[in-house]
Order: structure tokens, then C-alpha cells, then sequence
């Protein structure tokens, strides 16, 4: 090794040695980025072994085997599944997310060409729809469930304690879809307060039309209060009962004091997890509140291209959340990280 | 719900697909939408809405609720494969001929279809005056045009079939609006196979479907896959119609949430209601619930070219052992009508004076006893994707044990049924909703496309032969009587019931004509006006 080399490597150790923080980050994205190709590798295997090929669930089960073939070669599945891999990985990493298999048909006139629509286009107002409805149902659960969960576990003996336990219990034990349609049996069809279906135009965004959102978001908040509450109250009852509080009350530091002071900032861990895995939850597509509300986001999307196995926006969807997923928790990791001190040093 | 989720996609006419299975989500789903339609405002002392009366008023747009297609809905009639496909090419273009509400061959496009002496040749004349959307008179080039596209098979349309006895080098256009057509077999029955969407005439060496151009009574003006359609009145129309300025075609594939969106006021009209549903709010004065007869039916085909189905007494002991009056009453709630063992029930060529087979497991021991196979026992291959069908197979699989048959009922994702199970295994379910004068050539005749049931009979050949070079009306309905006769005495299908269409409109709507070929009074939407 020249000494050129020598001396960056070992500038190189010097940063990282003393920058942990940011040695953590590179080593999670490193092994996150390594996570998504193997998930976008399992999921382009499990696709390609769904039963029945998209050629014949094109034709409707009806086809003839010449056009059965003219299709399959058309779309290119008779190629090699590495082969097939390959191009698509490429495509991705260029931000090409493919060509869909259905969209527009055109794939299939003459000419060879594969002309589908991409499945940028296909996907990208479901994604858009499915953003706002969860980030909305976040923005609305985060100060709640904090709200809830500290007054809790504050004084979980005490009559909000109580109550919010036999609250964030049941939403926790009813599932989503029931959920969804018991709001719709009250509000829409029984007091006809607020639309059943959330019905947009193609193009319109949700906001354009509030009333639509209200009983998704509804049932969301529901679903998700329960868990949140839960865990932050968890994890103030916990900071509550440790010995620098006690220390703390001993030394005759205000009870709001102490509360703000230790008992919240010990719950931030615990509850920064807890978000992402909500906001996991919620941008991973909620597929039931979307499909019973007939909300045109990513989840009841994603339902249908399964089903017309079009496999190329599955492919994209599926790594797109993949990401999102794999992003969100590094993102949860490096928040908690800061937010606890012991940690940072720890690595 | 799941169940009635799938039944918003089948194959041919409707396509199929699978979604996810969640029983539990099916049980609390039916209970609950039990609950839901039960507070709709049913009453028994209230009558059902009444139709608006007088005038057609004009104006306004026209919302309808539809299970959709998602990701394979089209606007190209050539590639339709879905329900939606249907509704939305009725609206778009038109066909030559189509049917009336009471199954008649009607001229559409067509002015008039004559055949020659021996239904070797048509003489196609087109109305006219007839022009597309943007404003091009319609000639014989468009339907050369859209033959050659639909016989082409790099278009891989299902509409090929139908049009596989035209002779394309011969058949040549007389003038910019006759064509003589060459078959290259007699096929009297050439005008009704006209009719299928797939059929739908586009304009000479259109290609852009993004943009849709049609001789319909709608105008395309905007349509998102597996979301809406919005088309526009067409003003130039050849008929009467449309009285709505805009008809919007809304997808929504979950059967609660389409009702749902009728009661608030969110759609004026919906396809397929479950049939709990259509029970629940018969009574309710806010709509109208539809119960229409149709050619529909989900038969039991049998392949005659393997054992045990190639032994005519094993056909005719299943035949036996299903209990038809049951399985309607059980697999269709009741919304359906029997079904003798032949396709078109209500048709004009359906023979209705065939004895009505009925339901007798004695004579189906006889008959499996003197076959030499005592305690048969069958796979029944079936999927979820319409609702009825695996009702309908475990209630026949119950009905079959009394004839000593045991019918193991297997339900496949829907996907993988129409690849690999259907048309490959021996005993299937199917779906048709066919008159018998198109299953003849589709699934019955030599070298039929989708001849399920493998059957090769040498007389029917040549009886139907004989029927499609015989010009005279009662004389055709004569032999369709004999071939009819055939099919029931020694044919593959078991089909035990037809279905009803139970559909939904909202008193506002008016000028529906309820039609046995689809939902919808065959969506001929043009019709409909609303009432303000």
C-alpha cells in the first residue's frame, strides 16, 4: 500500500473512531441497502412462483395455447428468472420501477414492443393517497397517544388511567376492517353524516374532499391509539417507578417537574419505536380500512396487481415498502440513539 | 366478504382473479353487513320504490357503481376480458347487431345482414348516416379493419373465435357501405355471433385506446384503470339517447361498499348485489332492487374422452344426482331458476319442451350399478371467483351421496384454477351465459374453441351442420331442437339452475329495460334518464 492509501485509511479510522454516530449510520445503511436487495430477490422469486402466469390471468383462463404463448414471449416470461432479475434490478436502480404488465394493454398489440404503462404512473396516486391518510392519522395519533399515555402513566391508578386502558384495549382487540365497518353503520348509513365510500375522482387529491378522510382516519386511530397509548404509558409508568424520580421527589423537586423532566424523556425511546412501527403499519398500505372504504391507496392497489399478477408493479411496490420499511427503522434506531445518551457511547 | 370480493372478477365475460383469503374477515364481514343492510330502512309494510313514470327528463349525470376490473380493465373491445370491460364498450362503441330484451338478433350498425341460399355468404348493408366520435362517417373499411385486428393473433383477442369461418381474402367490400362476406363454412347463425363486445367496430387503422373513438352513445372524455370512466353524451347519436349529459363508471370491488354508496346517494346504480342484500332491501323505498332472468348458469362440465365420464350412464347418474330446486334455493339464495342440462334458458331457440330432468339418486344407483362402478367417487374442481359456485358444488357434492357418489368439492385460487385446473382436469365448473345458437359453435361443435366436455358426437355434427345452412327460422329451431335433444339424452354439461341478475337503482332513475344477456338491462345506458 502506498503511503497515500495508508494515511487515508487510517484518516478514515480516525473519523469514524471519533464519530460513532456516524459509523452506526453507514454500518445500517450498509446493511440496509444489503437487506432491500434480498428482499427485492424474495420477492421477485415468490411472484414468479404465484400459481397461474399473468398470461393466462390475462386472457381470463380462455386462451388458446398459441395466444397463451404470443403473450408469455410477449411479456417476456420465457426468459430466464435470473435474466429477468437482472434487467429489472438494473431498471430500479435507475429509478425505472418497469413497465406494468396490464396497464393500458398495449403491451400486447403488434409490434413486439412492450408499450404497458410504467408503473410509476400506476402507482404513484395510490402511494400519494395512502401518504396523506396515514401521515394524517400520525399527525393526529402522536400527540394523543403522548397526551393519553403520560396522563396514564402518571397516575395509572387514577380514573384517566383506568379508562384509557379499557379504551386502548378494546381498539387494540377489534380488528380494523370491523372497525371501519361499524363507523360506516353508524355515520354514513345510519345517521348519514359523512360519505360511506370514499369515492376521488382520479387526479383530485384527498384533501380536496375532507369529508372521505374522516371515517378512514377515524377507524385508523382507533386501531393504532390502543398500541401507542400503551406503550408510551408503559414506558412512563416505568420512569415513574425508577429511583431518579424517586431521588428526585425525595429532594422536593415539583411533581410537573419531574414529570416533564425524567418521566417524559425516558418514554421518548420507547416511543419513537412505537411510532415507526406505526407509521410502518400505516404506509405499508392498510389493505382492509382501504378496500371496505374502497380509499384508492396503495394497499387495495396492491391487492389488484396481485391479482392480475402484474408482476412488475408488485416487484416495485413491494421493494418500495421494503425501503420504507428498512429506512424508517434506521431512522427509529438513530432518533433513540440520540435521544439516550448511554447508547452513544455504547457502540 | 372475501367470497363476494372474488366474485367481482371471473373469467371470459367476467374475469376471475383470487384475493387474499381471510375467513376471518369472511365471518365478521357477513355479520356485520348483515347488521348494516338490516338498518338500511327495510320494512315489510313499506313497498319497494316505484319507477319514475313519464317523460324521459334530460340532463344530469349518471354515476354507476361497478366490482371493476382493476389492473385489466380496458377501454380495447378486441382484449375486454371484464364485466366492466362490457359496460364500458357498450357505452364507447357499437357492434353490427345485438340482442333485444327478448334475445332476438337485432340489426345495430348493420342496417341488414342477408345471407345467400345456403348461409355461405352474408351481404352486410351498414345504416347510414352513422358517424364515430370525431365525426368520421362509418364504412366497410372500419369493419374489414376491425376484423383483421381481431382475427390477428398478435391482438390475442377473444373475440377471434367468433369470426373463425370468415373467409378474410374473400370476403371484400362491395361499396363504402356493403360487404360481402365469404364463409368458409354455412353459418346461418353468423349475425348473433356478431353481437360480443369483442365485435365492437373502430375506426380504419385505430390503434390509440388511451383515446378511445367509437360509434357509441358515449364520448370518451377521461378513465383512470381500476378506478373511474367519465364519457360524455354523444349528440350525434344514430338512436334515441342518451338523455344523461355524462355517465361517470365507478369501481368498486367490494360488494358492501358498492351498496353502501347506492343508500348514501353516491351512485345511482350498482351491478351485483350479494344476495343477502338483495333479499335485505328488497322492501326499501329508496331503491329498487333488480332480480332480472338471465342466460347466466356455473355448469358442471364432465370431459367425455377419460373414464369414468366416457360411460353415458355415469353422465347421466350425476345428472341425477343433483337437486336443482335445492341448489338454487340453497347456492343462490333463491335468486335463480332451474336449469334442465341446456344452456340459454329463456332464449328463443331454447327448447323448453324437453322433459325437465329432476332430482332421482335411485335411478342414479341403477345406473352407476349397471356401469360397473358402485361407490363412485369424483373430484369436484371449482374456485370462489363468482358467487355460487362452491355453494353450488358442496350443496351437489351433499345431494350426491343419497346416489352412493362421493364428490370431493376443491376450491382453487382463482389464478391458478383458470391455468392449470380448468379445461385440464375431467370435472370443473364453468361459466357461461351464452344463448345455445353461440354454445353451439363455441363449445359444442367440431373444433370448437372451448369444447370442455370434448364431446364429438358425428350425428350432432351433422344435424348442426344442417342448421346452419337452413335459412328458415322455424325449420333452425326445429333441428336446435333435436340438437338440444342430443345434449340432454348424452351431453357433458350438468347445469342445474341459471342465475338472476340482482342489481340495484335508486328511484331517481328511470328508462331501465332489464335485459337476460347482462346486468344492468345489458347496460344500455343510453335509455336510462333521471329524475330530478
Amino acid at each position: 500500500m502506498t503511503t497515500a492509501a495508508i494515511s487515508s485509511q487510517l484518516g478514515i479510522r480516525r473519523f469514524l473512531g471519533r464519530h460513532p454516530i456516524a459509523t452506526f449510520m453507514l454500518r445500517r445503511i450498509g446493511l440496509g441497502a444489503l437487506l432491500v436487495v434480498a428482499v427485492s430477490f424474495l420477492v421477485f422469486l415468490a411472484t414468479n412462483l404465484l400459481p397461474g402466469d399473468a398470461a393466462r390471468a390475462m386472457l381470463g383462463g380462455r386462451g388458446t395455447p398459441t395466444q397463451i404463448e404470443a403473450v408469455r414471449h410477449e411479456l417476456g416470461l420465457d426468459r430466464p428468472l435470473l435474466a429477468r432479475y437482472g434487467t429489472w434490478a438494473t431498471g430500479m436502480l435507475h429509478g425505472d420501477l418497469g413497465t406494468s404488465l396490464t396497464g393500458g394493454s398495449s403491451a400486447l398489440t403488434g409490434g413486439g414492443a412492450m408499450s404497458g404503462r410504467p408503473v410509476s404512473s400506476i402507482i404513484d396516486e395510490p402511494v400519494r393517497n395512502t401518504l396523506v391518510l396515514g401521515l394524517l392519522t400520525v399527525v393526529i395519533l402522536a400527540p394523543l397517544s403522548l397526551l393519553l399515555g403520560v396522563l396514564a402513566g402518571v397516575r395509572p391508578r387514577g380514573l384517566i388511567g383506568q379508562f384509557v386502558s379499557v379504551l386502548t384495549l378494546a381498539g387494540l382487540s377489534v380488528p380494523d376492517f370491523v372497525v371501519a365497518t361499524l363507523l360506516i353503520l353508524l355515520f354514513a348509513v345510519t345517521w348519514g353524516l359523512l360519505p360511506p365510500v370514499s369515492l376521488l375522482a382520479p387526479g383530485e387529491s384527498p384533501l380536496s374532499d375532507p369529508a372521505i378522510l374522516v371515517l378512514p382516519v377515524a377507524a385508523l386511530l382507533i386501531v393504532s391509539v390502543g398500541f401507542t397509548t400503551r406503550q408510551i404509558r408503559a414506558g412512563v409508568m416505568r420512569a415513574m417507578e425508577s429511583d431518579y424520580v424517586e431521588m428526585a421527589r425525595l429532594n422536593g423537586i415539583p411533581e410537573r417537574k419531574v414529570v416533564l423532566r425524567w418521566a417524559l424523556r425516558n418514554a421518548v425511546a420507547p416511543s419513537i419505536q412505537t411510532f415507526a412501527q406505526i407509521i410502518q403499519y400505516l404506509l405499508g398500505g392498510v389493505v382492509l380500512t382501504e378496500f371496505v372504504f374502497g380509499y384508492p391507496g396503495i394497499g387495495a392497489g396492491f391487492v389488484q396487481y396481485v391479482s392480475a399478477r402484474d408482476l412488475p408493479t408488485v416487484q416495485a411496490v413491494a421493494t418500495l415498502l421494503a425501503v420504507v420499511y428498512i429506512g424508517m427503522n434506521i431512522l427509529a434506531d438513530l432518533l433513540v440513539t440520540l435521544a439516550i445518551p448511554k447508547l452513544r457511547t455504547g457502540q | 366478504m372475501t367470497e363476494r370480493l372474488l366474485q367481482t372478477m371471473s373469467t371470459a365475460d367476467i374475469s376471475r382473479r383470487g384475493l387474499f383469503k381471510a375467513a376471518g374477515a369472511l365471518g365478521a364481514g357477513v355479520l356485520i353487513s348483515g347488521a348494516l343492510s338490516a338498518c338500511g330502512g327495510s320494512g315489510s309494510d313499506r313497498s319497494a320504490a316505484a319507477e319514475p313514470t313519464g317523460k324521459p327528463q334530460r340532463g344530469g349525470r349518471l354515476r354507476t357503481g361497478h366490482a371493476g376490473g382493476g389492473d385489466v380493465e380496458t377501454l380495447d373491445p378486441a382484449k375486454s376480458l371484464t364485466l366492466i370491460d362490457e359496460a364500458r364498450a357498450r357505452q364507447l362503441y357499437d357492434t353490427l347487431t345485438f340482442y333485444s330484451p327478448d334475445m332476438k338478433v337485432v340489426p345495430w350498425l348493420a342496417k341488414s345482414i342477408e345471407p345467400n341460399a345456403d348461409a355461405s355468404q352474408f351481404r352486410i348493408v351498414l345504416r347510414q348516416g352513422v358517424t364515430f366520435h370525431n365525426g368520421k362517417p362509418l364504412t366497410a373499411d372500419d369493419v374489414l379493419y376491425t376484423w383483421r385486428r381481431i382475427l390477428d393473433p398478435a391482438t390475442a383477442s377473444g373475440g377471434a373465435a367468433a369470426l373463425s369461418r370468415v373467409d378474410m381474402k374473400a370476403t371484400k367490400k362491395v361499396s363504402a357501405t356493403e360487404i360481402q362476406v365469404v364463409l368458409t363454412q354455412p353459418q346461418i347463425d353468423f349475425p348473433a355471433l356478431l353481437t360480443g363486445r369483442e365485435q365492437s367496430i373502430i375506426p380504419n387503422g385505430f390503434t390509440d385506446f388511451n383515446h378511445p373513438i367509437g360509434t357509441g352513445p358515449f364520448v370518451y372524455k377521461s378513465f383512470t384503470q381500476g378506478r373511474s370512466s367519465l364519457f360524455t353524451r354523444n349528440p350525434h347519436y344514430w338512436q334515441d339517447g342518451p338523455y344523461v349529459n355524462e355517465l361517470e363508471m365507478i369501481s368498486i370491488p367490494d360488494p358492501v361498499a358498492r351498496l353502501n354508496a347506492l343508500i348514501a346517494g353516491q351512485v345511482d346504480a350498482i351491478e351485483n348485489l350479494s344476495f343477502t342484500d338483495a333479499r335485505t332491501h328488497q322492501n326499501d323505498t329508496n331503491l329498487r332492487v333488480l332480480a332480472t332472468k338471465s342466460m347466466t348458469c356455473l355448469p358442471f362440465y364432465m370431459q367425455m374422452d377419460v373414464a369414468p365420464f366416457n360411460n353415458p350412464d355415469v353422465r347421466k347418474a350425476l345428472r341425477l344426482a343433483v337437486d336443482r330446486e335445492a341448489t338454487v334455493r340453497t347456492a343462490l339464495s333463491g335468486f335463480g331458476d332451474v336449469g334442465n342440462d341446456l344452456f340459454g334458458k329463456g332464449d328463443p331457440f331454447y327448447d323448453a319442451s324437453i322433459q325437465q330432468r329432476t332430482y332421482d339418486p335411485e335411478q342414479a344407483k341403477s345406473l352407476l350399478k349397471k356401469a360397473g362402478v358402485d361407490g363412485l367417487r369424483v373430484t369436484l374442481n371449482t374456485n370462489p371467483g363468482t358467487v355460487g359456485n362452491v355453494e353450488s358444488c358442496q350443496a351437489f357434492a351433499e345431494q350426491a351421496k343419497a346416489a352412493g357418489i362421493t364428490v370431493d368439492v376443491k376450491s382453487w385460487d382463482v389464478g391458478k384454477f383458470n391455468s392449470d385446473i380448468y379445461n385440464q382436469v375431467p370435472l370443473a365448473q364453468t361459466y357461461w351465459n351464452f344463448p345455445p345458437e353461440i354454445m353451439f359453435p363455441f363449445a359444442l361443435a367440431p373444433n370448437a374453441p372451448y369444447n370442455e366436455t370434448k364431446y364429438r358426437n358425428p350425428q350432432f355434427q351433422t344435424r348442426y351442420a344442417d342448421s346452419q345452412r337452413t335459412i328458415d327460422e322455424a325449420k333452425r329451431k326445429e333441428i336446435f331442437g333435436d340438437l338440444q335433444q342430443m345434449l340432454w339424452d348424452d351431453g357433458g354439461y350438468v347445469i342445474w339452475g341459471f342465475i338472476r341478475f340482482t342489481d340495484a337503482v335508486s328511484s331517481r332513475v328511470g328508462g331501465l329495460v332489464e335485459h337476460p344477456y347482462f346486468n344492468l338491462g345489458a347496460f344500455q345506458f343510453r335509455t336510462w334518464w333521471l329524475s330530478k
